[in-house]
């Protein structure tokens, strides 16, 4: 798991929401950074129904604070809070997300997966993130779906990162009752979703690499898989229509 | 008597739900916000849609400002202040609203101020439109609850065994009728 902590940092208590002093060592800490106040809302609220710890921000500076990397706030000092994720958005006034990726990946925590959200499905934006070392890319509005794959990806008992990382961007077909207790896909021809070895280059059952394109000359081209009528392809099919 | 009343409310708010579907006022998304509400936090979606609400009415006395200049209009502010707009109206569903406020951005794009114009307006008409059937729906809701918790109270028998199996008797009348 990747458990880059922060370590001996202070921080003005007052300029953060959702103060964590207590942490299970178990619980996965998100740092959630958006502008927007309904978003926040939203992020903040996805994450603790999939059980994370949530702290949010309003800016990459506040993130940069939290995480002690802000060149000013070099006082900043909190015992025990270790930060297991970040989830950014990507347009934001001052420093952007892809920013404040740049800055994390540059730094002694580039080992924290951080995760883009935006609500433009921009092909060289995803992909300049992605090459910056994002982990993922959620297009905006993010569903309930997308951070329990993404924990789950993520923060399950035997993930195991592979070689090829494909990106992946809610493209899979979900079925349109969205049961929360079930977080992983429904079943689809082109997806395995068994513990047997898939086609993809995935070492361990239940990592999420193994649900991702199983068609790899796909991965560029985001419009092409089969969409049911509620799919996030049709979504984005759709968006790219109205616009 | 009371049991009907509250189904009845449940049809009229599922049915108001579905015209803001059909009407693609409001979109899946809504409905997501719907499932993040639960015990731990009951009033999510109100919550949610109020905040919604404070920051769509700041940006669009923004827009309004910035259109009222005749001399210069600072196409580039509105660009950012719509861009919030969409982000947050997708957040939580405001699919027509959003659509406009893109619409609106093109119009922004391209300086051209009487699009600028005619967009807000059906902006304001949208936005205004969408607020009132929110707060219906968050009505009916309201009236649900308090039915849901009336309900349950004339429900508790208050002592002896006979007087609890009499209560429940009347219940069960009262639920067959």
């Amino acid at each position: 798991m990747a458990r880059n902590g922060v370590f001996s940092r202070r921080w003005r208590a007052e300029e953060f929401d959702n103060l964590c002093p207590s942490l299970d060592s178990d619980e996965v800490h998100v740092l959630a950074v958006d502008d927007s106040l309904v978003d926040r809302k939203v992020i903040e609220r996805l994450l603790k129904i999939t059980s994370c710890k949530v702290t949010t921000v309003d800016s990459g500076r506040r993130a940069l604070q939290f995480l002690g990397l802000d060149e000013q706030e070099s006082f900043v000092r909190f015992d025990g809070l270790k930060v297991d994720m970040v989830i950014t958005d990507y347009c934001m006034p001052g420093m952007t997300g892809y920013e404040l990726l740049k800055k994390i990946k540059g730094s002694s925590f580039r080992e924290i997966p951080v995760v883009i959200m935006s609500s433009e499905n921009v092909l060289a934006r995803i992909d300049s993130c992605l090459e910056e070392g994002a982990e993922d890319f959620l297009l905006k509005p993010v569903k309930l779906s997308d951070v329990k794959r993404l924990k789950d990806y993520m923060f399950s008992e035997d993930r195991s990162r592979t070689e090829s990382k494909v990106m992946n961007k809610r493209k899979l077909p979900e079925t349109s009752s969205d049961d929360p207790s079930k977080p992983t896909l429904s079943p689809s021809p082109s997806i395995d979703m068994s513990s047997t070895p898939s086609s993809e280059p995935s070492s361990s059952p239940g990592t999420f690499s193994s649900l991702l394109y199983t068609d790899s000359s796909s991965n560029s081209n985001v419009l092409s898989m089969p969409s049911s009528p509620d799919s996030p392809t049709r979504r984005l099919k759709m968006r790219s229509q109205d616009l | 008597m009371l049991g009907l009343g509250v189904e009845r409310l449940r049809a009229d708010m599922n049915r108001l739900l579905a015209l803001l579907f059909h009407q693609g006022v409001l979109d899946e998304q809504y409905l997501q916000l719907q499932q993040l509400q639960d015990e731990s936090s009951p009033n999510f979606v109100s919550e949610v849609v109020n905040i919604y609400f404070q920051e769509s009415e700041k940006l669009l006395r923004n827009l309004r400002f910035l259109l009222m200049d005749r001399e210069f209009s600072d196409y580039k502010k509105m660009g950012v202040h719509l861009n919030q707009f969409i982000g947050s109206s997708s957040s939580i569903g405001a699919k027509r609203v959003r659509n406009v406020c893109v619409a609106f951005r093109v119009a922004s794009e391209q300086n051209n101020r009487l699009g600028c114009l005619r967009a807000l307006e059906l902006l304001e008409h949208e936005y205004c439109y969408l607020k009132n059937k929110l707060h219906e729906l968050f009505q009916f809701r309201a009236t649900d609850r308090a039915a849901k918790t009336a309900s349950s109270c004339s429900q508790v028998p208050s002592s002896a065994l006979k007087q609890s199996a009499l209560s429940a008797a009347k219940q069960k009348r009262k639920e067959m009728r």
